[in-house]
């Protein structure tokens, strides 16, 4: 800290109206396995500073991963800055206290030969399932991320946590045929609760490419889409370009005006919830250093918050939501998506649908088409799977699509993006046989 | 002082020149294969939305990357420090890594094609020498330009991205190379509006090499009339029909095609892994009419994004024919694969950044030309769609994509008459190369504005001429309720 401390000050010196420098340092050590056996083990140290200055309204961000010499990063950033133009939004924020979240850091040492053990179980797992299983790819990684940010403001915050995470890829081959390509992945904050988890997943993964060998495509019509967590997780994920200040203050989002109205079907209710104590989504506070919140965007269809950051903030004179990922990208930390009905049940309301494990395709938040190819899906009828489908897309509009959704579970998976339910949505077009 | 002077090779950080030395002397400290690569990377991006300066932002990492084939295992760890300890301490990182995986996997030998010497792009205006003002006016005109092309636009985006590599990659089995390389971006997308109904319309190019280079296909006039036309022209547009129809599909997307749902089944070490390409060599894959290739510097274009003059491993990058008249002719390569499919290495080992290790990677992917004019192809279509404009895409390992198609136009009776909404295509790649029966003589690299993503970023190029096949649209098509 004293080092940043350091640069704000040589900033201000260089005639800088503003100073915000953020600091990451990481260790990291990750095994890689490639086609079923080992691949390489990686260990790394890395370090990245960015310099970010204001001059008369006008701003620059200057990076590096160099620790020698800042003052010359600061320096530049001051040049950039000066090259600019005024925008009397830009700002950086004042100091505000944050809450204290737990277990963010496991004390736990982790080595490279950890890792590879757990690679190779993982990988074992999902081989030995079945021999038709090919692991294209996996990877362990366990991270240890320290995070500061100041500011001359008096902003001042330190985060050290860790990361333990794992991706597993690849298909199924039998003769000639080559199952739809899959994917199961994963985070945690302790290494431990990895290692848990990870005794189910590799067998997960095995069991879904298995199962959509002999896939085949399903019948073409306007039917049901029950979303995976995964796939929930990427339709839920275009709402925070919907939600996001900026997007709506530039007029590039069509929920502009919509606050306090219907956006979406009563059974949708989603919250950033990024206080929760051992998750890796948990944080105290945003790529700004503003204090995360609790905060309800949609509650039984009804919109009832956007998200902000300082500069939004600034051109609406509020107070910034602590959602800044950096830039200019704004994000739910940890959604939360309130369930309606337990799976089993949700099913029994199937009449003829389609599960959609994996989406390869296009949702434009701003046109609202969405269009592309179901991969690792099931034809349903009943309430039952059928059969596993290839060959088929879906074609929808995403605004129509919020609007019909049925019923959200009230099991939760995790995903890449924290765990999510899984969705129904009636009335999609499907383009199979 | 203009701001790109301002010193960024730190004091205490050696010279290219001492770096070569610091890494020749230190390349034989470990037993088993060695590699090691110092990589310098300068970016900047000016990023304006409505003519508002949105991001600002220049960076600039280097460290070296070490790379240890002990055993049969490879061990990587990378320094961002760049003196001579830190160096040697990377090197017995990589090093202690592969050990831990000792016993796991079989020794093998690596095949390597090593090149010594100094290899720069041709740059016609360097871009470390235009000025900043001259970019970032540029960025600003097209924005404000992009504003006033149409009551309708509500909204406009515009970035331009460079980035400036300086490499040393030397190893111990023969390569001393000095790489000096530069890429760039310049990014447009639009959003129009007309009440509720709101689209998006984009042009985008990119390049290796120099400021002529990256506007060598579009200027950025040309750029701000078609993403302005295209988003307009779709918010009174019908939506697609869905269902397989004869297409005609335009070079962006037929690069898509050959880097995205090819060229991924052919690089070797998924091919290993079981791509739909596997033990196919010699057999017919295709139509007759298609040749694909992956070229790391194209005869007819020095300046596409993929140009590569090493690869990682200090290998030299060759021409690959990868389909020639239908036939499937073989794959891309690393020094592994090559050893062990017993091929010459085709130079494919690519990394994004100095602590990424190298992977198998395409560079420019197309179709070369045939002997149709866009006119004689549209003209002999009574009815189908004209693909223009690739919104990006995915695809398996069993050749099956989806692309996102941002411009499709109707063709009824011979002609391009009106067009219709964004939609997303599908199918098997190589089923849709067999439907090919008409293929355009004019070949053009155009998807170098973006990045493909296998594990980690690269820059690639791909395209080709316009092609006529078949392929599934994912549009309505439900004239019943099952």
């Amino acid at each position: 800290m004293k080092t940043l401390k350091e640069i704000i000050e040589h900033g201000l010196s260089c005639g800088a109206d503003e100073v915000q420098v953020s600091k990451a340092l990481a260790k990291n050590n990750t095994t890689a396995f490639e086609n079923n056996t080992l691949k390489t083990l990686k260990s790394d140290n890395s370090a990245a500073v960015s310099v970010q200055v204001i001059i008369e309204n006008k701003k620059a961000v200057v990076g590096t991963n160099k620790l020698t010499d800042l003052k010359a990063v600061v320096e530049e950033a001051v040049s950039l800055a000066r090259n600019s133009e005024k925008d009397e939004f830009n700002s950086f924020p004042e100091k505000k206290e944050t809450v204290s979240i737990k277990e963010l850091k496991d004390d736990a040492e982790v080595s490279l030969a950890d890792t590879l053990e757990a690679s190779k179980e993982l990988v074992n797992l999902a081989v030995n399932f079945d021999s038709r299983v090919v692991v294209e790819n996996a990877e362990i990684q366990h991270a240890d991320v320290t995070s500061f940010i100041a500011n001359s403001k008096g902003v001042e915050r330190e985060e050290s946590r860790t990361f333990a995470s794992f991706v597993i890829m690849g298909m199924a081959t039998d003769g000639e045929e080559v199952s739809a390509f899959d994917y199961v992945g994963g985070k945690e904050v302790f290494w431990s609760d990895l290692r848990k988890s990870l005794l189910a997943k590799g067998e997960e993964f095995a069991k879904g490419v298995v199962s959509s060998l002999g896939a085949k495509p399903a019948p073409s019509g306007k039917i049901s889409a029950l979303l995976s967590p995964d796939f929930s997780a990427e339709f839920l994920g275009n709402l925070d370009s919907l939600i996001s200040a900026r997007r709506i203050q530039e007029n590039v989002s069509r929920f502009k005006g919509m606050l306090n109205k219907e956006v979406a079907s009563e059974s949708l209710t989603v919250a950033d919830f990024p206080h929760k104590n051992r998750s890796p989504f948990s944080s105290a506070f945003d790529a700004e250093g503003v204090p995360t919140q609790k905060l309800q965007i949609i509650k039984n269809g009804v919109l009832e918050s956007f998200i902000y950051d300082t500069y939004s903030a600034n051109k609406e004179e509020r107070e910034s939501t602590g959602n800044s990922f950096g830039g200019t990208s704004l994000g739910l930390h940890a959604p939360e998506i309130e369930g309606t009905m337990p799976l089993t049940e949700m099913k029994k309301i199937i009449d003829k649908g389609i599960f959609i494990k994996r989406y390869s395709g296009d949702i434009n938040p701003v046109s609202g088409v969405c269009s592309g190819v179901v991969k690792g899906g099931k034809y349903m009828e009943k309430g039952d799977f059928v059969h596993s489908v290839t060959d088929t897309m879906i074609s929808a509009d995403y605004f129509e699509m919020l609007k019909n959704i049925v019923a959200v579970s009230f099991e939760r998976e995790m995903t890449f993006s924290g765990p999510m339910p899984y969705i129904l949505i009636k009335d999609i077009d499907v383009i199979g046989k | 002082m203009e701001w790109w002077n301002v010193g960024l090779m730190l004091p205490n950080t050696p010279t290219r020149k001492l770096m070569r030395e610091i890494l020749k002397e230190l390349v034989n400290s470990v037993p088993g294969v060695v590699q090691l690569r110092f990589h310098e990377r300068k970016t900047l991006r000016i990023f304006m939305e409505n003519s508002v300066v949105k991001s600002l932002s220049s960076n600039t990492y280097s460290g070296v990357g070490a790379r240890v084939l002990v055993n049969g295992v490879f061990g990587f760890a990378s320094t961002a420090i760049t003196n001579k300890e830190a160096v040697y301490n990377a090197i017995k990182d990589a090093y202690k890594a592969a050990k831990t995986g000792e016993g796991l996997k079989q020794k093998f030998e690596l095949e390597n094609n090593p090149l010594q010497g100094e290899f720069s792009v041709k740059e016609t205006r360097p871009l470390s020498s235009v000025p900043f003002d001259e970019k970032f006016n540029l960025v600003k005109s097209v924005s404000e330009k992009l504003k006033k092309a149409s009551e309708k636009i509500s909204n406009n985006k515009v970035i331009y991205s460079e980035y400036i590599d300086k490499k040393n990659i030397v190893t111990n089995y023969g390569a001393d190379a000095v790489l000096n390389d530069s890429k760039s971006m310049f990014y447009t997308i639009v959003a129009a509006a007309d009440g509720n109904i709101m689209e998006t319309g984009s042009a985008a190019c990119g390049a290796t090499g120099g400021w002529e280079e990256l506007f060598r296909n579009y200027s950025p006039d040309q750029m701000v009339e078609s993403a302005a036309k295209q988003a307009v022209n779709k918010l009174n547009a019908e939506t697609v029909e869905g269902g397989i129809q004869t297409v005609i599909i335009d070079p962006s997307l037929v690069g898509l095609l050959a880097h995205e749902a090819i060229g991924h089944t052919v690089e070797a070490d998924l091919v290993d892994a079981g791509a739909v390409t596997k033990g196919k060599v010699g057999q017919k894959v295709s139509s007759e009419l298609v040749t694909l290739v992956d070229d790391p510097f194209p005869d007819f274009d020095y300046a596409g994004a993929g140009v590569l003059l090493v690869d990682d491993e200090g290998n030299k990058p060759e021409k690959v024919e990868v389909i020639k008249n239908g036939i499937l002719k073989g794959y891309l390569h690393n020094s592994e694969s090559a050893k062990k499919f017993s091929v010459k290495n085709t130079g494919n080992a690519r990394a994004y950044t100095y602590s990424d290790e190298p992977l198998i990677r395409m560079r420019n992917t197309y179709i070369e030309a045939g002997d149709k004019s866009v006119e004689e192809i549209v003209n002999s279509t009574k009815e189908g769609v004209y693909l223009k404009g690739s919104g990006g895409g995915q695809a398996d390992s069993n050749a099956e994509f989806m692309f996102t198609v941002s411009e499709p136009w109707k063709i009824e009776n011979g002609k391009v008459t009106r067009p219709l909404k964004e939609v997303t295509i599908s199918g098997q790649a190589f089923d849709v190369l067999k439907s090919v029966d008409m293929v355009g003589n004019k070949v053009l690299l155009d998807m170098g504005y973006g990045h493909c993503g296998k594990m980690q970023a690269a820059r690639v190029d791909g395209g080709g001429p316009v092609l006529r096949c078949n392929v599934k649209l994912g549009g309505k098509n439900c004239n019943q309720n099952l």
